[in-house]
């Protein structure tokens, strides 16, 4: 495994606010990272720390394997919050000063600003773009260097939908070319859509490290439909693998105990004579699996509060 | 170090407002040796004339010349917060960092253009002296003497612009900083008045150590001495040169350098 940033019990501390709470979780190289959390959840904070913008409390981290590495920022390219530019300069020399200061080469300009669709107003000022058009001039900026890691904190925060389908497949763009990507949105659908991990953050205290798909431990359930709905729901309480079985309006819903493939299931019951009309197996999606791990970590601390 | 200024340089030119001011500072800057002889003050309907009171001969030409030109440095102040507050307004430090900007490299790129600011003003001063001069005394001998002003004139505005950054990165928007800046220079005068009053004439005040007072002493006001108009001598002398002054200058460079890059360094972004 290749590791590309490890972050070790990292807090931070605003007077009395813990706004980071030890955290600890590592990214691997090529894949997309999701970090999640509602508003206040400490992911800017944790990115902020990570990029030597915000001085820890307590804690570490290691960039390409090296604790106190200025040099890493030059192989990373990240956008906080919103984008930050001179507003006075064109689109170009905004980014000829950032790759000066990334040491990148200045050619590369014009090709990362062909990949977000902005090469034909290179030369406008950036105080005349809208939101979208920045935003996607900050992606250009972070890409300037052909950076091993991209970090983006909330890419599509106030765009219109077509702004958000863009940065979208910008971002799916890049991740097929291998780059790692740490993406942080509060938007779940945002990170369903383009992530492969997740790691997901509450209260400043990480709860959740690893894929998306594990993210919930249960197996799914399955929305079957047919013509006669009382014989299937009778065949299917006689089956060892549902622990639950649900009348819907159009169909059938029968959540998994033990694994089952959607194959299997249809075998068996054409099997007992049983045609189905509809057959779809479902998980949660992942608001429903991030809510339901939210859920989870405020009922420990309830019930942990009564013990006491 | 030319990575910095590359960058600085595109920060900087690129800002109409900062371009306008600082071509015009070193144009008037540069033709001062011709403007200040065209400029003849009106005294109850007498003409001023410096030229023929001997204010451009040597060796007063470079205390006189030194001590005006320090007028125009607060064009440059002006630029030199507005550089470094428009990088808190724009929030670009934090971009900076992020792309890999070290809070070190930072400062040094704002101080570099200090420093360039400050060198290019430090010669043009100095050939506009030594041009005035020569064109004016009659039989130069010694024209070196009394050029430590020039060096009085340089300590002078890098103790200014020192304090201009740390103001400046300290307090994160301009319109405070130059306020506090007016407070400190009146301040200054107001501490060094009063302990002047209330001292014995014979002790020292210990006033002329703050930063303003003391670079005074490396370019104090030009010695006038009207009287002398009258039975044809020469209406200037020149003021006392404090070499020891030097030192405290670069102190207090130091210091305010010291305590810029600190409080960049504590402050979250």
């Amino acid at each position: 495994m290749n590791i590309v940033l490890e972050i070790d019990k990292l807090s931070k501390h605003f007077g009395s606010l813990v706004a980071v709470d030890n955290i600890s979780f590592s990214v691997e190289k090529g894949n997309v990272y999701g970090l999640l959390g509602p508003n206040g959840s400490g992911k800017t904070t944790t990115l902020g720390m990570i990029l030597n913008v915000v001085n820890p409390t307590k804690g570490s981290w290691k960039w390409f394997g090296k604790e106190h590495n200025p040099e890493a920022l030059k192989k990373i390219g990240a956008i906080i919050e919103r984008p930050n530019f001179y507003p006075y300069l064109s689109a170009a020399k905004n980014l000829q000063i950032v790759a000066n200061i990334k040491q990148a080469s200045v050619s590369l300009i014009d090709e990362k600003l062909e990949i977000v669709d902005l090469l034909h107003r290179k030369n406008d000022k950036f105080a005349a773009f809208s939101l979208g058009m920045k935003q996607r001039l900050a992606i250009a900026a972070a890409l300037l260097n052909n950076p091993e890691v991209l970090i983006l904190d909330e890419p599509t925060n106030g765009l219109d939908p077509q702004g958000i389908i863009k940065i979208r497949e910008i971002i799916k763009q890049i991740a097929e070319t291998g780059t790692t990507i740490i993406l942080a949105s509060h938007l779940l659908d945002e990170v369903e859509k383009v992530c492969s991990h997740a790691v997901v953050l509450n209260k400043g205290k990480s709860i959740y490290c690893g894929t998306v798909e594990n993210m919930s431990s249960e197996l799914g359930y399955f929305e079957l439909g047919t013509a006669n709905v009382d014989n299937l729901i009778g065949i299917l309480e006689s089956m060892p693998y549902f622990e639950k079985i649900v009348r819907k309006q159009h169909f059938v819903s029968a959540t998994l105990k033990t694994d089952l493939d959607a194959e299997e299931l249809n075998k068996i019951l054409v099997n007992s004579g049983i045609f189905l009309s509809h057959l779809v197996k479902r998980k949660d999606n992942l608001e429903q699996q991030f809510l339901n791990l939210i859920k989870n970590e405020t009922d420990v601390t309830i019930t942990k509060n009564r013990v006491e | 170090m030319l990575r910095l200024l590359k960058i600085e340089w595109n920060k900087i030119y690129n800002y109409k407002t900062a371009r306008i001011f600082i071509i015009l500072y070193f144009v008037l800057l540069a033709s001062m040796g011709y403007l200040v002889t065209i400029i003849k003050p009106r005294f109850d309907s007498i003409n001023i004339d410096l030229a023929r009171l001997g204010a451009y001969i040597f060796p007063y030409v470079w205390q006189n010349i030194s001590y005006f030109a320090d007028f125009g440095s607060i064009f440059l102040a002006i630029i030199i917060i507005a550089n470094i507050t428009n990088e808190y307004s724009y929030r670009t430090i934090k971009q900076n960092l992020i792309d890999g900007l070290t809070k070190k490299e930072l400062l040094l790129s704002k101080l570099l253009v200090s420093l360039i600011f400050v060198v290019l003003s430090t010669v043009l001063v100095f050939l506009a002296c030594l041009g005035l001069g020569l064109y004016y005394t009659k039989n130069p001998v010694s024209i070196f003497t009394g050029a430590e002003f020039v060096l009085g004139y340089f300590f002078k505005l890098s103790v200014f612009f020192s304090v201009c950054t740390f103001l400046a990165v300290w307090i994160r928007k301009s319109g405070f900083a130059f306020m506090l800046i007016i407070l400190w220079r009146l301040g200054e005068s107001i501490i060094l008045a009063l302990e002047t009053y209330y001292s014995s004439s014979s002790s020292y005040c210990v006033s002329n150590l703050l930063p303003a007072n003391a670079t005074t002493n490396l370019l104090p006001f030009p010695r006038i001495h009207p009287q002398n108009f009258l039975t044809g001598q020469t209406v200037f002398s020149l003021g006392d040169f404090r070499a020891e002054y030097c030192i405290v200058a670069i102190a207090y460079i130091a210091i305010f350098i010291f305590l810029s890059y600190r409080l960049l360094k504590k402050r979250d972004l």
